[in-house]
Order: C-alpha cells, then structure tokens, then sequence
C-alpha cells in the first residue's frame, strides 16, 4: 500500500531538478553572449574587463551624465539623465601615437547604439596624432572625428560630437595628473543637447577598439 | 459489620469537623482582623505610592518615557488591565514641565527658525544606477538635478563610499554666514547654502568625486537629500527632516577593449 510519502519524495527530486535546470539558463545564456562577435570579425566581445591587446593594456572608461529635461502636459519635471560624454582614460598616447581609437555604447540586449545623427552611426573614431601632444587638443578635424557605421564603414553626416585629447589636467576617471602617457581622450556625444540624447541607463557596455592606421604610400 | 464501619466513618468524619472548628477559632484569635480582608496583591498596589517621593519621580519620568509606555501598552496583545502606570505617568510630568520644557524649548529654538515646515515640495533627480568601469575606484559625479532657490542642506550619505568635493584629495570644510560645507572627504557630507550655490559647487570641474572605502565602486551606492531652511545650516537633525531623497547605486559596464587590424585588399 502506497503512502502519501512515497510519492511526494518523486515530486520533491522533480522540483529539485527542475530548479537546478532554471538556475543554469542565466550560465548558459552567458556562455553564448561570450562569443557575440560584432563588426567585421575582428572585434571579441567578452563578459565584464578584458585587458587591451594593442597599444595599451590599460584603458579605463568613464561615463559622465546630465539631465536632460523633457517635461509632459503632467509633469513638467520629466526628463532623464543623458551621456553627456564618454572618456577614455588613461591611454598612453606614446605607444597609441598613430592609431585610430573607437568607442561604441551597446545597450542590454547588445545592441548598438546610435551615436550620431544617423541611424547607423553606431561608432566613434578619433586618430591619435602620431606624436604625443604636449598640450591638449581639442579640435575635430586635426583629430580626425568621425562616425562609423557598425562594420566600420565611414559615414558622411554632420558631425555633432566633439573631441577632447587632454594631456594636463586631472583625469575623468580618477582624478590623476595628466600626462602623454596617461590621456584622456573624450568624447561628447552632442553638446547642444539637440539630436543625440542617450539614456545613460540603456548603456550597459562599452567598447574601446584600437585599430591600425596605415598611411597611403608615399605619406 | 456494616454498620460499625459506617459508624466509625460518621464519627471520624465529626471528629474532624472538631477540630477545624477550632483551629479556625484558635487562628481567629491570634492574626489581626483587616489582613484577612485585603486581597493578596493588594501590597503590591499600595507600596511604591507611599515610597515614591514626589521629586523622584518627576526625576526618572520625562515626557518621552511616558509616550514610549503608552505605545508599549497600546500596541501589547494582551491588554492587561494594569492601572497603576497610568495614572502615576500621566499627572507627573506636570509637575517637571518647568525645568524640562526650559531645556526642551532651549534646544528646539534654532530647530523652529531654520527648519521650514512644512517642507516645501522638492524635486530631486539622480541616476537610479550609475554606470562606471567595473574597476573604477572614484567617479565624479555630475548627475544631480534639482530645482529652487531656497536655501538647502544637501546631506550625501556614503554606503561604502566617501565624498570629496572642491580640491581633489584636500579637505575643503567652509564655513561663512551663507554657505556651509562640512564631511568633506567622509562618508557624510553635508553642504548648505542657495540651491544656486549648491549646484555651482558640485558642477565645478572638481566637482565631487566618489571614492571606494575600499576595493572598486561597483556594487556600493550614495544617498542625497534635500531639506530647505531658512539659512544655512549642517544640523543632521535637519538631514531626517527631508521629504526630497534619492539614491544611486554604482553599477558595472562591462567593458569590451580590442584590436582591429587594418584591413587589406584583396590581389584582384
């Protein structure tokens, strides 16, 4: 004669499997998102730090935001916080000297966001002058600003962001004395506030590709 | 033989009615009449009255104490008849008013010409989650909205997190008639003064800076409140006094950095 213990004991191992098989989703979901490979093959994209494989092993990040208002008939105080500009610390502009720097934003379900004022302008590019600075530059054209698209193709649009290449100072991300071999390379999305206004909380990922930046022959 | 066992119950039982009989007049004799009458917990009523003097207790009962019991007793489950509290709390107070509500009135003074109250209505935005370097171990930090021209006491509150405002890495406590910054470099900052001069503080290229306690920032977070007053003030008292309050916590980019190779075009 079966008792009630006996079949509560089948159901109790049912529940602990199946509980065991909900708690490895997020893994194996992990797993998969670690092998997302974006742009034009080059690029791996990594769960959480990687260290730079190029010019500089260490690179930080820093995400300054502000409030954009956006008032409605309700509540005249709605708005969001906006990324006013994103820096790109402590990069040696030494061993950079040269190379092309990109930045791109990728929101929670890692996708690109949009830089510019077109859909596709999905990256930022600067090149770095192939001599370290000795003051701080700040000017769009000497520093080659531009958009891209998500495989790194230029795109010809009206330029709205601005650039600065800080040498002296103190840095965004830590407050350290500037120097050509600790730089701070920052990228304001868009002063005026207009056109690009991206909701801080929808960046969940930064991405810092240093790319090389052959010279035409005879350059 | 049935009957002389029931006899000698019938006679054992009168003998025994005997002598209790006697020993209830034996004991009548000797204990005084009242103490038989008052009830047993009737020492435990009369005693603390005649031992209390008046000074004592109006010492050992502030106002406080005597809300603190009313709520004990009015929350207790049990609701236990028990009337001796109350009437020796509720008219002692009277007698220490005095002296008490003096020291009180003394205290409150400054609290009822600074504090505005009711607060008016603020509005105080921050991020909810500030997105950093997941190895980043400062921020400086330049979300914060809020609007009016009062005066206000901002009280940032750290959770695992110091606060260093104006120069980086020195203590900038200030103190004049109209603005106020003091906690620089702890977990505990306060800063009063116009909400103009508040915002131009914190908007300055220094700016305020977060710094980790200790290891990196991601996971901890900071409080701001709001409390306007009618000059400026650091009380902390006035910090509990806030209805506009926000928080941020400190959450992680994940962080992609890599190489691209310049691209090469195929030999046609």
């Amino acid at each position: 004669m079966s008792s009630g213990f006996n079949h509560s004991r089948p159901r109790k191992s049912k529940f602990i499997l199946g509980a065991l098989v909900l708690g490895a989703v997020p893994l194996l979901i992990s797993t998969f998102a670690a092998s997302v490979t974006v742009g034009n093959g080059s690029l791996e994209f990594g769960q959480g730090s990687q260290q730079a494989t190029a010019c500089d092993s260490t690179v930080y990040i820093a995400m300054g935001e502000e409030w954009h208002p956006s008032p409605t008939p309700t509540d005249a105080s709605n708005g969001f916080f906006r990324v006013r500009a994103v820096t790109i610390s402590n990069l040696d502009l030494t061993t950079c000297a040269g190379k092309k720097l990109r930045l791109r934003l990728i929101d929670g379900a890692s996708g690109e966001i949009t830089t510019g004022p077109t859909p596709d302008s999905k990256v930022l590019q600067i090149s770095l002058p192939d001599q370290a600075p000795t003051s701080n530059v700040s000017d769009p054209i000497a520093l080659g600003l531009s958009y891209l698209s998500g495989i790194g193709a230029p795109i010809s649009t009206t330029l709205l962001a601005t650039v600065s290449l800080s040498v002296s100072g103190t840095a965004i991300y830590d407050g350290t004395t500037l120097s050509a071999t600790n730089a701070d390379a920052t990228f304001y999305l868009d002063p005026t506030a207009v056109t690009v206004n991206i909701d801080g909380q929808s960046v969940r990922r930064t991405t810092v590709e240093t790319v090389n930046n052959p010279k035409a022959p005879g350059i | 033989m049935y009957h002389s066992a029931r006899n000698r119950t019938i006679a054992i039982a009168i003998g025994g009615l005997v002598a209790l009989t006697l020993s209830a007049a034996f004991a009548d004799d000797l204990i005084p009449q009242d103490s038989v009458i008052e009830a047993p917990t009737a020492p435990l009523v009369e005693s603390p009255a005649p031992t209390l003097a008046p000074q004592e207790t109006t010492t050992v009962l502030a106002e406080g104490e005597s809300v603190t019991v009313a709520q004990e007793i009015g929350n207790s489950p049990i609701s236990t008849p028990r009337p001796t509290p109350t009437p020796t709390i509720s008219p002692t107070p009277r007698p220490t008013a005095p002296t008490d509500l003096d020291l009180l009135a003394e205290n409150e003074t400054p609290t009822v010409e600074i504090l505005i109250s009711p607060q008016p209505r603020l509005t105080l935005h921050m991020p909810i989650s500030l997105g950093i370097d997941p190895r980043s171990r400062s921020y400086l930090m330049n979300s914060i909205e809020f609007w009016g021209t009062s005066t206000y006491l901002a009280c940032f509150a750290g959770y695992g997190v110091g606060f260093d405002v104006g120069t980086s890495g020195a203590v900038d406590d200030f103190q004049n008639d109209n603005f106020i910054v003091e906690g620089d470099r702890t977990p505990n900052l306060k800063i009063s003064g116009t909400g103009a001069a508040i915002k131009s503080l914190l908007r300055t290229p220094g700016g305020i800076r977060i710094n980790s306690a200790s290891g990196a920032l991601a996971g901890h977070s900071l409080s701001l409140s709001l409390t306007a007053l009618t000059s400026a003030a650091t009380d902390q008292s006035y910090c509990g006094a806030s209805k506009a309050m926000s928080t941020s916590v400190f959450l992680p980019l994940k962080i992609d950095l890599g190489l691209v190779k310049g691209q090469g075009t195929l030999k046609k």
